[in-house]
């Protein structure tokens, strides 16, 4: 066991952050946090790594607790940080040399670990462009070289492909998965439903700091097996109305975007919410019938959606 | 020493923050030195038990060279060893009556360290009293002639030693400290933003996930921004020196070793800004608000002396007064002894800056 938590508590002063977790990640996945914003991901790092204080439970990695040999434990993680950290004053090399150098590395044994994140990342060619020069995406990358550039036994990654073209976003995550296959064991935090499904082999759903559902992809799916997902758009629609579709039995969730009304089932519902609607002088677009997606796990599990739809 | 390097090449990235450190004082001093300004005249002590006019006309002479205060006699020992005064006289009663008859006349003179204007005081005193002895002789105790004599003697050539006595590099010297001063003060400007980007970026959240100790972080950091003061330093006692060839005292590394000190002083100050700012921006306004009236009310732009009395009470609690004061004794020609009080005061200054940083950090931590 790479990670193992134990009845993790996290407060921020009366905010309860990390509520009563358990987890375990086995050496050679990549395990995927989802979560909407908030939930408690990116506090959940923190803790990992010795960067906040908890108020009770246990936290073990490789098997001891951090404050054991918090030196030798260090030295096997990388941290790919939410918010981009590197330095603009320095060129790109200089920034995944700074990180090799505090994480051990020296000699030829940095140059070549420099040399791998960079081409890893595909930014060899520009290694001596400054990062304020860089696309976002650009810079992205640059802030995962700075993560692997010691081969860390175990990556954390907290939402590395924020706010970056899908090319960029598909480079990264086959990058994810190379490292993966050398024999690196991956967190892999996002709220991109599309991502976690792509390439991890355990998902974890995150929401108010507890872990609601655990499981490979398949098995997230298995536990909405049989709901019916319907979307049905309108032309507008009161709130009185959709509180009367959610007192319709077997109903397990709605959302209301813009004039889009998503209703998850877990029966075929077709007649009686279109008598509803009809009969609350609803003007019905358009009705489309799916079967659930690992989003709409998330849905009927939360109650939210992962993401706000704007994003 | 990943940290210590890295720092070294970003302080190059603060160009202007850099020019301005050195840059910054040595305009002034140059304006300073080109401009003939008003002759600085260090305190002394004259104790006159005698007061005739042959006593008078001494104080009178000297005063074109030093500023009598008063002292009374039990303390100037202390003055003298504090470096408030460099030189003290002291005439006895009967003094004149006894040269005037016996030709016998000596004055008790006191001075620690031998300087350029001590040196020089000593020199005319003991002409002028040789002068008059030979006037007293040739006069045979004829007090009226005995004052012709002198008045005769002070208006052909007796004050030709002392107008001899350079105090112009003194004067410029003592009057550029301030400047030096205020340019050492203005590294808290690349500390507190340095350390504020740190923060403001992630990348001290960063690097404490990697091996290295919170406390491996802030020895590199201000291992860096001590070596940028002894840069500093060193750089603004050799343009001093050497260009504007400025009499820094008997002891170049007694006043580096103060400089330093004070340095460390503006580094402490640094990082308590950092730790009480959230931006960059933020340090820097704040910095170059600090600095420049610490500046001013510590007597680094005009001397603290013409200041009203209650702006210099507040002078004695600021870094810059102590830092000038400590310097200007070793120009005087103290030897370190004589400032070891002004170095402790600097060195709890710094003490208590860095304590009230890192118990500040930890308040935002929790
Ligand atoms: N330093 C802090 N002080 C107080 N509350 C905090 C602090 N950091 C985070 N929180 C709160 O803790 C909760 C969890 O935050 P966290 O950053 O872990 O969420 P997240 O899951 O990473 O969200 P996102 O997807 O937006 O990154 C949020 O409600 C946040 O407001
Ligand atoms: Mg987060």
């Amino acid at each position: 066991m790479i990670i193992d938590v134990s009845n993790l508590v996290k407060r921020y002063n009366d905010f309860l952050a990390i509520d009563h977790m358990s987890l375990q990640i086995k050496d050679g996945e990549i395990f995927g946090l989802l979560g909407p914003n908030g939930a408690g991901k990116t506090t959940l790092t923190k803790t990992l790594l010795g960067l906040c204080k908890y108020d009770s439970g246990s936290i073990k990695l490789f098997g001891s607790e951090l404050i054991e040999s918090e030196k030798k434990i260090k030295e096997r993680i990388g941290l790919v940080p939410q918010d981009i950290a590197i330095y603009d004053e320095l060129t790109a090399i200089e920034n995944v040399q700074l990180f090799g150098k505090l994480y051990g590395l020296s000699g030829s044994q940095l140059k070549a670990g420099v040399k791998e994140a960079l081409e890893f990342t595909g930014l060899y060619k520009l290694k001596d462009k400054s990062p304020s020069q860089f696309s976002g995406g650009m810079k992205r990358r640059l802030n995962i070289a700075c993560a692997i550039v010691h081969k860390p036994d175990l990556l954390i990654m907290d939402e590395p492909t924020v706010g970056i073209d899908p090319q960029s976003r598909n480079y990264i995550l086959e990058s994810v998965n190379k490292l993966n296959k050398q024999g690196c064991t991956i967190i892999y935090i996002s709220h991109y439903m599309e991502e976690v499904a792509a390439i991890c082999s355990q998902i974890a759903i995150v929401d108010k700091g507890r872990i609601i559902a655990q499981g490979t992809k398949e098995e997230l799916a298995k536990l909405i097996e049989g709901d019916q997902v319907l979307l049905i758009t309108v032309q507008s629609v009161d709130f009185s109305t959709i509180e009367k579709l959610e007192k319709v039995p077997m109903v397990k969730d709605i959302t209301l975007n813009h004039n889009q009304i998503r209703i998850i089932s877990s029966d075929s519902v077709i007649n009686q919410v279109m008598n509803l609607l009809i009969s609350n002088d609803v003007q019905i677009n358009k009705i489309v019938t799916n079967s659930p997606s690992l989003e709409d796990v998330f849905l009927t599990l939360t109650g939210r959606a992962l993401r706000e739809e704007s994003n | 020493m990943a940290v210590f390097a890295n720092n070294l090449k970003r302080f190059l990235k603060h160009k202007f923050s850099l020019i301005f450190m050195i840059a910054f004082p040595i305009i002034f001093i140059a304006i300073q030195f080109s401009s003939s300004s008003n002759p600085i005249k260090p305190d002394a002590a004259f104790i006159d038990y005698d007061q005739t006019p042959f006593t008078h006309s001494l104080k009178k002479a000297l005063q074109n060279k030093v500023n009598f205060i008063d002292v009374n006699k039990k303390s100037i020992q202390n003055k003298l060893i504090s470096g408030d005064i460099i030189y003290a006289i002291v005439i006895n009663k009967g003094m004149t009556e006894s040269l005037i008859k016996n030709q016998d006349g000596h004055i008790l003179t006191y001075h620690t360290q031998e300087s350029n204007l001590s040196s020089g005081i000593k020199t005319f005193l003991k002409s002028y009293m040789d002068n008059a002895q030979v006037i007293a002789k040739s006069t045979e105790g004829d007090k009226s002639a005995f004052y012709q004599g002198i008045e005769k003697y002070q208006q052909s050539h007796s004050l030709l030693s002392l107008e001899k006595i350079s105090t112009k590099g003194l004067n410029n010297s003592v009057n550029s400290i301030g400047f030096v001063i205020y340019g050492l003060f203005l590294i808290m400007n690349i500390t507190s933003k340095l350390i504020i980007e740190d923060k403001e970026k992630g990348l001290f959240t960063r690097f404490l996930t990697t091996p290295m100790t919170l406390k491996n972080y802030n020895f590199q950091n201000i291992l860096s921004y001590f070596l940028l003061g002894n840069i500093q330093v060193i750089l603004l006692i050799i343009i001093l020196r050497y260009s504007f060839h400025a009499d820094l005292g008997p002891s170049l590394l007694n006043i580096y070793l103060v400089l330093i000190v004070f340095s460390v002083v503006s580094i402490s100050i640094g990082t308590l800004i950092s730790s009480f700012c959230k931006s960059s921006k933020q340090a820097n306004s704040l910095s170059l608000l600090i600095s420049t009236p610490v500046a001013m009310l510590g007597g680094c732009f005009w001397p603290i002396e013409i200041m009203p009395r209650f702006l210099q009470k507040i002078g004695d609690f600021l870094p810059t007064t102590w830092g000038i004061s400590a310097v200007r004794k070793l120009i005087y020609g103290n030897d370190f002894n004589h400032v070891i009080l002004d170095v402790s005061i600097l060195l709890a200054f710094a003490i208590v800056f860095f304590l009230l940083s890192s118990w500040r950090r930890q308040d935002i931590a929790q």
